[in-house]
């Protein structure tokens, strides 16, 4: 699913301009808490959160992530979101709840990340 | 062109200057020259306009539409000091190609002459100059990118020695979770930058990233995080002077956590991602000492024959 | 749709609060910081959390949850499921992950939210 589709899906709006909304996310991960979240296979994944601090990107940056979307209506920091734009991976942002936002993912046929089965 | 592109592109339009992108062949008339000679100059050179030279100074602009005029009047013996355009705006050769690029848009016009600091005529400037001195400087910045991308992926190839390695180090403040994670992505951006797989770059920076919040989070003051980069390996290396882990067996659990709850609302110090660190790499190797500190090192292998498969991943 | 019910679509674990499964959820709620939890969840909700210590067993309390689910087969502290046995708090666990339990949650319940 394209970027542009999540953000239709989600009712999402861009928190960074000049979004390539091309970008293609291939599968979610939702979590407020990012220390599990590099056991699971992030690449061109979608992560979904509610953590405002740099560590939501750190974590992105980390695994290769497609994009990242702050639900709830939270406001990433000021330095979340010069880190997102010097890493360049796309922020967005929602009103609704995690659980909405995962919900309607979900039925629009986006998959589970799963946890690396091997490292390899 | 990506959006990354198109932003360097627009930079560009600030950074260069007219004189870098300017025509310099300049062909000149003066006020007495005929139109018809002209008409033969414009066909000839290929070009639309010329600057009118009366006594060295620029006077004016003789262009196709005047030439057209001329010939409409059938006055194709006139002199270009007629029916040239007297009013002509100039650039100087120093402002940047934006200002060009005002210029042509506001007053409709097909060409500038460029003027010295003394006002002396040096030059001719189209838009087309504009897209191909932009065009240009991308594809210089590629090309030099290019080179320093391939020196850095064959930094080994040039240093001689029986073992040669490169040695990252870095301090790693407590609980600063602004800054936290700085030494992972630097050392991430390293080995892309190397030419290191992709695959390998990400079980490096993961692993990184565990240990050095681990730090952030768990230390009594900061510690250290050391990568060690050599053809054969990349080496990771965490230290801290305390607390220590009471029992690493336990702290091996995936869950177990001994993270204070505004830690965890900060988002941190649900497990302690050893067990993540463990399935990351090809080997490691975890020592504690009550009160005296903690010291993680681990081993992944560039080539895949030399590390055994990590098969205990979480 | 009935807790009981829920748990036996998604196949969860039931580890406290056997006796109150019978409870009416009203929709699902998913967040890992307590005071998300706090200001957001609703009485009759399910939360969806990978957090599993003394602290969310007093939040769901607190803000009259129909249970907590804790995802992606995260521990569950001795004396948080003690602790829900008392209170009547339902804890319920599960190894798939917060995305997946939110999705299917989500479409038994309907557009609730």
């Amino acid at each position: 699913m394209r970027l542009r589709e999540v953000m239709q899906v989600t009712r999402a709006r861009p928190i960074l301009a000049g979004l390539d909304l091309d970008v293609e996310v291939q599968a979610c991960f939702a979590a407020d808490l990012m220390s599990d979240a590099l056991r699971y296979d992030l690449e061109h994944a979608l992560l979904i959160s509610g953590l405002v601090n740099p560590q939501v990107m750190r974590t992105a940056e980390m695994a290769d992530v497609a994009a990242v979307l702050m639900a709830r209506g939270k406001v990433p920091t000021p330095e979340s979101v010069q880190l997102a734009e010097e890493l360049g991976i796309p922020l967005l942002g929602t009103d609704i709840t995690m659980y909405e936002t995962c919900g309607r993912l979900y039925a629009a046929g986006l998959p589970s990340c799963a946890p690396h089965s091997s490292q390899e | 062109m990506s959006p990354t592109e198109v932003l360097k592109a627009q930079e560009l339009v600030y950074e260069l200057r007219i004189g870098d992108i300017m025509s310099r062949r300049l062909v000149t008339v003066t006020a007495d020259t005929t139109m018809r000679e002209v008409k033969t100059i414009l066909r000839d050179r290929r070009i639309s306009g010329l600057p009118v030279l009366d006594g060295g100074n620029l006077a004016g602009i003789v262009s196709i539409e005047d030439l057209i005029r001329s010939l409409e009047e059938n006055d194709l013996d006139a002199l270009a000091g007629q029916y040239m355009t007297t009013l002509v705006h100039t650039i100087g050769e120093r402002e940047p190609a934006v200002r060009a690029l005002n210029v042509f848009g506001r007053l409709g016009v097909g060409r500038l002459p460029v003027v010295d600091d003394e006002g002396r005529l040096v030059g001719i400037m189209t838009p087309d100059d504009i897209t191909r001195g932009v065009l240009r400087a991308l594809e210089k910045a590629y090309h030099e990118e290019e080179i320093r991308r391939y020196r850095a992926r064959h930094v080994f190839d040039d240093i001689k020695s029986d073992r040669t390695s490169l040695i990252l180090r870095y301090d790693i403040p407590l609980r600063d979770f602004n800054r936290a994670g700085r030494a992972s992505s630097q050392i991430k951006q390293t080995l892309n930058r190397l030419g290191v797989d992709p695959r390998i770059v990400r079980r490096v920076a993961i692993a990184s990233y565990e240990a050095e919040m681990n730090i952030v989070i768990h230390s009594v003051a900061g510690g250290n995080l050391v990568a060690e980069i050599n053809p054969e390996l990349i080496a990771l290396l965490a230290y801290d002077t305390g607390p220590g882990i009471p029992d690493i067996e336990k702290a091996m659990t995936p869950g177990y956590s001994t993270a204070p709850d505004w830690i965890r609302e900060m988002g941190f110090g649900a497990g302690m991602g050893l067990c993540n660190i463990k399935a990351c790499v090809d080997q490691m190797d975890l020592n504690s000492w009550p009160r005296q500190g903690t010291r993680l090192e681990a081993v992944i292998y560039l080539k895949p024959t030399e590390g055994k498969a990590s098969d205990e991943a979480a | 749709m009935k807790l009981h019910e829920i748990v036996e679509t998604l196949a969860l674990t039931v580890r406290a609060g056997r006796r109150s499964l019978d409870t009416e959820v009203t929709g699902g709620y998913a967040a890992d910081l307590l005071s998300c939890a706090m200001a957001g969840a609703e009485p009759g909700n399910l939360w969806l959390t990978l957090q599993g210590h003394l602290n969310v067993v007093a939040v769901a309390t607190l803000n009259e949850l129909a249970g907590v689910i804790v995802t992606e087969g995260k521990p569950v502290s001795p004396d948080a499921l003690a602790k829900a046995d008392e209170e009547g708090l339902p804890i319920l666990t599960t190894t798939l992950g917060t995305f997946e339990v939110a999705g299917r949650l989500w479409a038994l319940l309907g557009a609730t939210r």
